[in-house]
């Protein structure tokens, strides 16, 4: 090899780097906040579409990103390493080590949004449990919302983490069987209320008040949906059209709210007074625009009636082109079930077997006689027109059955007469003498505990009467214990529940809820059966019955 | 604090043990050894000669070598290479290490609940790896480094005898290392004592004073990132404390009066080195028999703890051995003092509760002196709360130890030494009152706390740990740079320190108690996405082909992982950081281990050195 061509191979090489350095330009060249809106490399630009830029997700660390530099490419390795490492330190109890990891991890990737929603929970909800002392309980739970408030700040675009803080705020805070502790914890954790302020949230505000003026958990959370919502307007990372679940948390946090104070013994304006603000949060929720998955459209919750009596007005145009066309068609369908369909349809709902339910429901859908098959089955000169009432029909109908879907998804129409239920001054009375007559129960004075309990009964029925669609386990939860009580309390005077109890209702829906319970046939160890050797496993037979 | 069941076993009966492995790892060497060089020999020379020629070398070992040691020559050797070290920049680690420092408020959690664990575990975690890492680099490269430029020359054609050299390198690289041993340890205290050194406030305006008791209560102002809860008697007079706070992030504050105002001492109960006296423990099952299965598991993955049953008569038994009026009479005669007992319980609940409550156990304090009627054995119980991932102390003063009269059944009170120890020896027995709900223990969470030691004593302990760790890394370093070249010295070395480290997780792998399979099974898994916990689903031929391959690798690195010292029993941060003394018998063990492991490899170094032809 001579000087030459040592010369000539130096040359291509370095020609070779400076072609390629044009292709590395045109893919890797930085984003620029230049005013002419240098938009970067073929990647930058990628990312600035699908929104993965850290400038688009969120807050930029400089600890982060000197920690993913640091590990020289190798992150994912770091990453499943500290993985590991969490879970054998949770497996060990040392959970110093675990949160301490947990936020390694976090480090190295913080804009992996799933990180922040898992390892949240799994402080907030796993590793709290572990504790015995419910003080220590709260301390974790409040690690994983605070974990969660963070991840929110570097994806401070992801509406879901946003709503995630509330819901833990709210149902781990205010739904946990330690609820009245972690709430009364809540309201004094004045360092936390002020990490939630450093996080935008503006705790000093009547908005979270609760009825010591403290902040209340239910009352945050709501805040934290507003947040939620706030953010979804502008991104929609990770909704995935699915809007509604966005905008029902916030009347719902205020329900919760409103419930946990009567749950708390404030039977009083107080408990009227947030069932108030709750049902205008609801109304607020049917006035809302709500992109619906079913017709590709925007629909209001409250236009359910609207569409549907738009439908019934087209129906009747429909029919009074061809008065017997509908009745033929029924009729016909119906000619051509099977015998055991029709069987079926005969007999009373609760009668019914599975099978027959099936049946019915194949028989339901045979019947079905759209207003297209309507149309399509009017004389011939009526045809056109009656067709173009019925394309017009079927989208009346497609909105109507989106809008009653969505209030059946969140429960709507039930929440909506709770609280218009709740802020009745009989309901509050009724609430208040269940429980007079609880604690003369539990103070053993049975006569003037039957008296009171007898008068609640009486307006519990007066309410129902008005009221029959809030005969559900919902109403019902914190009634149960009370008639618990007072079934005990009529056995102390060798009586049974009378004929005709005025909640029997309830009682049979709790019945029917529970199931009969199984004959105990597992064998307990016994000086005789020392190694706790089981009997038959347990039969199963009970849960077909429920 | 986890505490390994090996800890238990005193140095004697640990050294009786390992006696056994110490003298098969001296005789798989001198084997080795002798047949390589045989070998080597053999294929130079003929059989014959290479008898001889190995035969010479040993002897010459033996009676000539050995015994004309120089310490000056040694030393001289140890001179040059601290020379080579300082030359080779190694002091740069020490920079390393403080610019890590400097920037560990980045990446430790500041809010942790106990931030001196998290802090004394990060720096001694930096400094072990730091050093062993500059160890083995330094190590490896010496030798070869020394033979490919030549410069053996100048020291091979003096009368340096082979041990001299290799254990020239050893403390020359081992006293640059124990300096900046030393360094990083002084940094590290000062940075683990200042980063947790902070007060708080009190707002004298916020106390909530109960006018009947003159007792206040409230919060402190939030300092690095806690506050505490207190508790103030105004009554109290005089410049002693009148308040203490609740623990939080692990401490708790003294409260002193200035004036009109409160302040706070420094923090309290974070660095501590707590001396425990351990006992035996065994279990009774629910019908208080002797259990041979130990406690019961309420379904835990981790089997450490083992739980006893409520309200039954499930029992877990300690038995303290040694015990003298001596350790815990306060006054004279012996019938004032206090028996003190650490308790680390942990709780599990089948059933809510009383949410608010803790759950309640009972002690009784035991004859173990079988031959007394049962009646006389036994102390009336002890009521106690549990607290857990705590330590917690329960002081029974001598006037509470009491037993019941079975004719009478009044409690009269007993003499603790008198009537319950036998021969120094006495049972505490521990007990769950609630039902339904579980007390779990390992045998170091009951324990006889005895006078503390000194928090800097324990943190020096930890790391001589870590310079003995130093020494056997430097050792194997400069074994391997005998007769292989730099890096392959140095991938070696590495090798037998995650050896070392991992031998425990190559037992699990191969026991199936850490599930997915070997090497093999474990790649194919990993490429076709099948569980660990599922069985491999490669037919029954390939599956058993694979699974016999992956055995016959592991028994394989098994054997080697044995040979390895056993790393982790060096490391004592967690012992340091949960606030435990070193036992001097653990030290005890580990001098002997590196000792062991030291003399060894100079033989096997000896050895090889002088059978190398280097100036050939």
């Amino acid at each position: 090899m001579n000087l030459e061509t040592s010369f000539k191979r130096k040359v291509s090489y370095i020609t070779g780097i400076v072609l390629l350095l044009f292709p590395l330009f045109y893919l890797g060249q930085p984003a620029t906040s230049d005013t002419d809106g240098g938009r970067g490399g073929k990647l930058a630009q990628l990312r600035a579409e699908n929104y993965l830029a850290q400038s688009n997700l969120g807050e930029i660390d400089p600890v982060s990103s000197t920690m993913q530099l640091a590990t020289l490419g190798l992150r994912p390795i770091a990453v499943i390493v500290l993985w590991q490492k969490a879970t054998r330190f949770q497996k060990m109890e040392d959970y110093d080590n675990v949160t301490a990891t947990v936020n390694q991890i976090a480090k190295l990737q913080p804009n992996f949004v799933q990180i922040w929603k898992f390892q949240a929970h799994n402080l907030a909800y796993n590793i709290s449990v572990d504790f015995d002392n419910y003080r220590h309980r709260y301390q974790w739970v409040r690690r994983g919302i605070d974990f969660l408030m963070e991840g929110t700040k570097y994806n401070s675009q992801n509406a879901k983490l946003v709503q995630a803080v509330g819901d833990y705020t709210g149902s781990k805070i205010g739904g946990s069987d330690e609820k009245r502790q972690f709430r009364r914890l809540f309201s004094v954790d004045e360092p936390f209320h002020q990490r939630m302020e450093n996080y935008g949230l503006e705790m000093d505000s009547q908005l979270v008040a609760g009825v010591d003026g403290n902040p209340d958990n239910w009352k945050v959370a709501n805040r934290w949906f507003q947040k939620s919502e706030d953010v979804a307007k502008f991104s929609d990372v990770g909704i995935s059209d699915d809007w509604l679940r966005i905008y029902e948390r916030k009347p719902q946090a205020l329900i919760y709210y409103a419930i946990a104070l009567e749950d708390e013994g404030y039977l009083d304006t107080n408990a009227q007074q947030a069932f108030a603000t709750a049902h205008a949060g609801l109304v607020e929720l049917g006035t809302l625009d709500i992109l619906s998955k079913f017709t590709g459209s925007t629909l209001r919750l409250n236009q359910g009636d609207e569409f549907q009596q738009k439908l019934e007005q087209l129906r009747r145009d429909l029919d009074a082109l061809g008065p017997d066309v509908r009745e033929n068609l029924r009729n016909q369908r119906h000619e051509q079930l099977t015998h055991p369909q029709k069987e079926a349809l005969k007999l009373a709902a609760d009668l019914r077997t599975e099978y027959h339910d099936r049946l019915v429901m194949e028989a339901n859908e045979a019947l079905f006689v759209s207003e297209t098959d309507v149309a399509e089955a009017m004389p011939e000169s009526v045809k056109e027109q009656a067709l173009s009432i019925a394309a017009k029909a079927e989208v009346e109908a497609m909105k109507a059955d989106a809008v009653n879907y969505m209030r059946s998804m969140i429960n709507y129409d039930y929440w909506l007469r709770r609280c218009e239920m709740e802020q009745l001054d009989l309901a509050i009375n009724a609430r208040k003498t269940t429980a007079v007559a609880d604690e003369l129960f539990v103070a053993a004075r049975l006569e003037p505990a039957r008296q009171e309990y007898e008068k609640a009964w009486s307006m519990w029925t007066d309410i129902f009467e008005k009221y029959p669609s809030m005969i559900t386990k919902d109403t019902g939860h914190n009634l149960m214990p009370s008639i618990a009580n007072y079934v005990e309390l009529l056995s102390q005077f060798d009586e049974e529940v009378p004929e005709g109890f005025a909640l029997q209702a309830l009682v049979d829906l709790a019945e029917t809820e529970l199931g009969a319970t199984p004959e105990p046939n597992i064998q307990f160890p016994s000086p005789a059966n020392p190694d706790r050797i089981k009997g038959e496993v347990p039969s199963t037979d009970y849960l077909k019955n429920r | 604090m986890v505490v390994d069941p090996s800890e238990f076993i005193s140095y004697g009966e640990w050294l009786a043990n390992a006696l056994g492995g110490f003298v098969v790892l001296a005789l798989v060497i001198f084997v080795a050894w002798t047949v390589i060089a045989f070998a080597l020999t053999a294929i130079r020379n003929t059989p014959g000669q290479a008898v001889s020629i190995v035969g010479g070398g040993l002897k010459r070992a033996i009676f000539e070598d050995f015994p004309r040691s120089s310490l000056q020559r040694t030393i001289g050797m140890s001179r040059l290479a601290i020379q080579e070290a300082i030359r080779n920049k190694v002091l740069i680690i020490f920079a390393l290490f403080v610019v890590l420092l400097l920037f560990a408020g980045w990446f430790l959690d500041v809010q942790n609940d106990h931030p001196a664990r998290l802090y004394l575990g990060f720096v001694i975690s930096t400094s072990t790896y730091l050093l062993l890492a500059l160890a083995m680099f330094v190590s490896s490269f010496s030798l070869p480094n020394d033979i490919k430029n030549k410069t053996i020359y100048t020291i091979t054609t003096k009368p340096v005898r082979a041990h001299e050299i290799f254990l020239g390198r050893v403390l020359g690289f081992g006293a640059v290392g124990t300096v900046l041993l030393l360094l990083m340890g002084i940094v590290s205290y000062v940075f683990v004592v200042r980063g947790l050194d902070h007060s708080h406030t009190i707002d004298t305006a916020s106390i909530e004073w109960d006018e009947e008791t003159g007792l206040g209560t409230g919060f402190t102002s939030v300092d690095s990132h806690h506050r505490h809860d207190f508790l103030i008697n105004r009554n109290l007079e005089g410049e002693g404390p009148v308040g203490v706070t609740e623990v939080a992030q692990g401490h708790s504050h003294t409260i002193f009066r200035d004036g009109e105002n409160y302040v706070l001492g420094p923090p309290t109960g974070d660095l501590l080195a707590r001396v425990p006296v351990y006992g035996s423990l065994r279990f009774l099952d629910r019908y208080g028999r002797e259990s041979e299965d130990g406690g019961i598991n309420p379904g835990k993955e981790w089997t450490y703890r083992e739980y006893i049953e409520g309200n039954t008569l499930s029992t877990a038994i300690w038995t303290f051995e040694d015990l003298s009026p001596e350790m815990f009479s306060t006054g004279p005669g012996g019938d004032e003092g206090v028996l003190p007992l650490e308790l680390n319980l942990r709780v599990f609940r089948t059933t809510k509760g009383d949410i608010e409550g803790k759950v309640r156990g009972e002690i009784l304090l035991v004859n173990p002196d079988k031959a007394l009627p049962v009646r006389e054995r036994y102390s009336a119980p002890i009521p106690f709360e549990a607290e857990e991932f705590q330590t917690f102390q329960i002081n029974i003063d001598y006037n509470d130890i009491r037993k019941q009269n079975p004719d009478t059944a009044e409690l009269e009170k007993v003499n603790l030494f008198q009537d319950l120890v036998t021969k120094g020896s006495l049972e505490v027995h521990v007990r769950c009152r609630d039902h339904a709900q579980f007390f779990g223990m390992a045998q170091a969470d009951v324990y006889i706390p005895a006078p503390e030691g000194s928090f800097e004593m324990n943190f020096f302990k930890c790391y001589l740990g870590i310079w003995m760790q130093l020494v056997l890394v430097t050792s194997f370093g400069v074994f391997f740079s005998t007769f292989l070249n730099g890096i392959v010295a140095m991938v070696a070395t590495l090798s037998i320190v995650v050896m070392g480290i991992s031998s425990g997780f190559i037992g699990e792998v191969q026991s199936g108690e850490n599930p997915g399979g070997g090497p093999i099974e474990s790649l194919i898994r990993n490429i076709t996405q099948q569980g660990a916990t599922v069985e491999l689903d490669m037919g029954e031929t390939a599956t058993s082909v694979i699974q016999a391959l992956d055995s016959l690798y592991l028994d394989t690195m098994e054997s080697v992982a044995n040979l390895a010292p056993d790393f982790p029993q060096f490391n004592m941060a967690s012992k340091v950081a949960y606030g435990y003394d070193i036992h001097l018998e653990l030290i005890l063990k580990q001098i002997t281990t590196t000792l062991v492991y030291f003399t060894v490899l100079l033989f096997a170094g000896y050895f090889v050195i002088s059978s190398r032809e280097i100036a050939a």
